[in-house]
């Protein structure tokens, strides 16, 4: 079993057999406020199919429940920092290079942070009986605003074999830290570029809280980590700049978004 | 037409728990999830909704959330005025928790009853996998209250410190369930699904349909015996209950505790731990808890922080290491609120000691190690800090420490409103603008009193609207 950021040409290998569709309008109301995009979820009927849908989807619940609380935590005049889901039914890109400049503008400005594609294959036989699961985020605003970053979109693989426990298959497959954090960056880059520095800064300092504990992080994390931290200090020179900005930023200079324990 | 429940707790008259508390709860099975259904009248009504599987139906998913709804009501009934209520999904559309939610806060319409101004809810769902003999859930919980977030206010100088807890609800870890584990804890608890002519196992007796909506009242605890009166949301009684009344004639008595308290359903999910904490401690907070006999309060928080350590000491041994391997965030959240809520409850009584502060600020320094850059975490520790430091003769942290640690906490989340406030009511009690400050401290060199009178006057124009 292994989990590691897989190639966007290993997604659009597995992408190419039956399963792969063209990406399609997502056909749900958008409405106002940043969303995170879910399309469909496709592969071979099997347990770990079904596990891959069940755990976007409880990890998409728990984002939902466990971040409720930010609405109130800033004045009601303030942009909203909730983030709300949306089924994208039969929707489901090719691969990561569906998130052309175009898309990724369109997407922008609808207010999508974040999109969440995902797909399962068996693994070729020369690695024995078993399944790949694929699980793909287009950091929209970073994709958007930072086209030549590579982290705009990322792409978790993770391989089991028939003989895995679904005790290791769940916990594989679970997404919600990945999604927490993504969720954050997309939503912190967006703001950041409607020049709402208050919600940049808070957003992008919770991604990168959260960054910074993981205890395997892959290359990616990494690179994706330090993209953020340099982000998050960005949000501070870029407020203390901006002459109409009135807000708690200008009261300091506040440099990390780790401060020393309580 | 929804019975009123004060009809219900005088009906019952006075029924002890450690001696004094007035005990009075209701359940309800089977309510159609497009309809949601409250006691207006209860301190808290605990929701039980469906517990799914993505795309399919389970009827092992349908016999948890009854397991959840039975057994929330027993565990809950020793807070007073309690209700559970299991919802049922009735063709689309889907049970979504938000939509619930609207409905019975009355953001929505579409609940046959929405809860009273002030009173709280606790949401408890799930998801499941199947595989053979096993069944892996994973259980959410949402709690709240009618009219505003859960926050602590802790008095200082001429205002008030205000910080909310960091989160209203959680994922839990998911939970591996052996069928045969399953069908033996509902076997005990079928035993519990019946109604007896008398409190008396060997009285003629009647098993309650599973499938059919089922409202009932409780209005007399006997030993392990509860008496009921049934009712529909329909055809409800137009005044008030009538003790003994029964949609099944003189079988008006079901077994009150669980029948084999080894085989409850808290084995298998401990978050039903959590739930009876989460309803205990909204119970407290309500206002119009208020008027409870002390010796009923203190049993109440005895029952309450029990359950709330039962279930941090429960995710600390079973988050499994290969859980905590990629993130070890991913729980924190479910253990972290759980501590919180046990520090606000210490400060809830009016008279707070010193002591009292200094476990709460241990509950919410707790929580603020588990997630490190949750300003609303540090906010709590931080406002503890600053309360003892107020009161003189107590050895505490140098308030302009804590007030350096709330800047930076606002340099984490500007615009955050409560650490906002909290800082610059600090301030302003620090520069001696907001009454007395405590004999013992030393005064402020110049150099800090120009600097924070700057960092006062930029915080007030942050603080205007935009």
């Amino acid at each position: 079993m292994s989990l590691r950021p897989a190639s966007l040409a290993l997604l659009a290998v597995l992408a190419a057999g039956p399963c792969a569709a063209q990406m399609t309008a997502c056909p749900s109301s958008l409405g106002q406020g940043q969303k995170v995009l879910v399309d469909d979820i496709r592969g071979v009927e099997s347990l770990v199919l079904d596990t891959l849908r069940g755990r976007v989807d409880a990890a998409l619940a728990k984002l939902q429940l466990e971040t409720r609380a930010a609405r109130s935590a800033s004045s009601a005049s303030a942009p909203d920092p909730r983030v709300r889901a949306v089924r994208c039914f039969q929707r489901l890109p090719p691969d990561g290079s569906a998130f052309d400049d175009d898309v990724a503008r369109e997407l922008n400005a609808r207010e999508v942070v974040l999109e969440v594609w995902a797909q399962t294959a068996a693994l070729p036989p020369s690695q024995g009986p078993g399944f790949r699961a694929l699980v793909g985020y287009a950091l929209v605003p970073l994709r958007h605003y930072m086209p030549a970053s590579p982290q705009g979109v990322l792409v978790i693989e993770s391989k089991t074999r028939s003989v895995d426990s679904i005790d290791d298959l769940l916990a594989l497959l679970d997404q919600s830290g990945a999604l927490a954090i993504y969720t954050a960056v997309g939503s912190g880059v967006r703001f950041l570029h409607i020049d709402a520095y208050d919600e940049a800064r808070t957003q992008l300092c919770a991604a990168l809280g959260r960054l910074e504990r993981i205890r395997k992080p892959s290359p990616d994390d990494v690179e994706l980590k330090e993209a953020v931290r340099a982000m998050a200090q960005d949000v501070v020179r870029r407020a203390r700049a901006d002459p109409g900005y009135r807000g708690d930023m200008r009261a300091s200079d506040p440099r990390s978004c780790i401060p020393p324990p309580v | 037409m929804t019975p009123p429940l004060h009809v219900l707790v005088r009906a019952a008259g006075a029924l002890t728990l450690a001696g004094a508390a007035v005990l009075a709860h209701a359940g309800m099975l089977n309510v159609p999830c497009s309809a949601p259904f409250v006691f207006r009248g209860a301190a808290v009504n605990v929701m039980v909704m469906p517990f799914t599987m993505p795309d399919k139906r389970s009827a092992a998913a349908d016999l948890l959330a009854q397991l959840v709804q039975r057994e929330t009501l027993r565990s809950i009934a020793k807070f007073s005025s309690v209700a559970s209520v299991q919802l049922r999904q009735t063709g689309s559309p889907s049970c979504e928790p938000e939509e619930v939610r609207a409905k019975v806060l009355g953001e929505r319409g579409g609940a046959r009853a929405t809860v009273e101004p002030g009173r709280g809810v606790v949401m408890v769902w799930g998801r499941i996998v199947e595989s053979g003999d096993t069944l892996y859930s994973q259980v959410f919980v949402d709690f709240f209250r009618r009219g505003g977030v859960e926050r602590l206010e802790l008095p200082l100088a001429d205002g008030r410190l205000v910080g909310p807890l960091s989160a209203q609800g959680f994922a839990g870890p998911h939970r591996r369930i052996d069928r045969a584990v399953l069908a033996k804890i509902n076997d005990f608890a079928a035993r519990n699904n019946v109604v007896y002519e008398s409190a008396d196992e060997k009285s003629a007796k009647t098993t309650i349909p599973l499938d059919v909506p089922f409202y009932y009242y409780v209005t007399e605890i006997r030993g392990d015996w509860m008496r009921i009166a049934t009712f529909t949301p329909d055809n409800a009684p137009p005044s008030q209950i009538q003790p003994g009344q029964s949609v099944f004639g003189k079988r008006q008595w079901m077994r009150a505790v669980a029948a084999e308290p080894d085989w409850t359903l808290r084995k298998v999910l401990p978050e039903m731990a959590f739930v009876e904490g989460a309803v205990g401690y909204l119970v407290l907070r309500d206002v119009r808890s208020a008027s409870l006999a002390p010796a009923a309060r203190t049993a109440m928080l005895a029952a309450t922080t029990r359950a709330l350590d039962e279930w941090q000491q429960n995710l600390r041994r079973n988050v499994l290491e290969r859980e905590l391997e990629v993130f070890d965030e991913r729980y924190a959240v479910a253990a972290s609120v759980a501590s919180e809520m046990q520090g606000v409850l210490r400060l809830s009584a009016p008279e707070r000691s010193a002591a009292d502060l200094r476990l709460a600020r241990e509950k919410f320094a707790a929580s603020s190690r588990l997630q490190p850059g949750n300003p609303d975490a540090r906010n709590l520790a931080l406002m503890s800090d600053l309360a003892l430091a107020a009161r003189s003769g107590e050895e505490a942290e140098p308030p302009l420490r804590a007030a350096e640690a709330l800047l930076a906490t606002l340099g984490i989340a500007p615009g955050n409103a409560s650490v906002q406030a909290n800082l610059r009511l600090t301030y302003r009690w620090l520069l001696g603008q907001a009454g007395a400050r405590p004999a013992a401290w030393k005064p402020l060199s110049g150099e800090d009193r120009a600097r924070l009178a700057a960092t006062l006057g930029t915080l007030d124009e942050a603080a205007l609207p935009r």
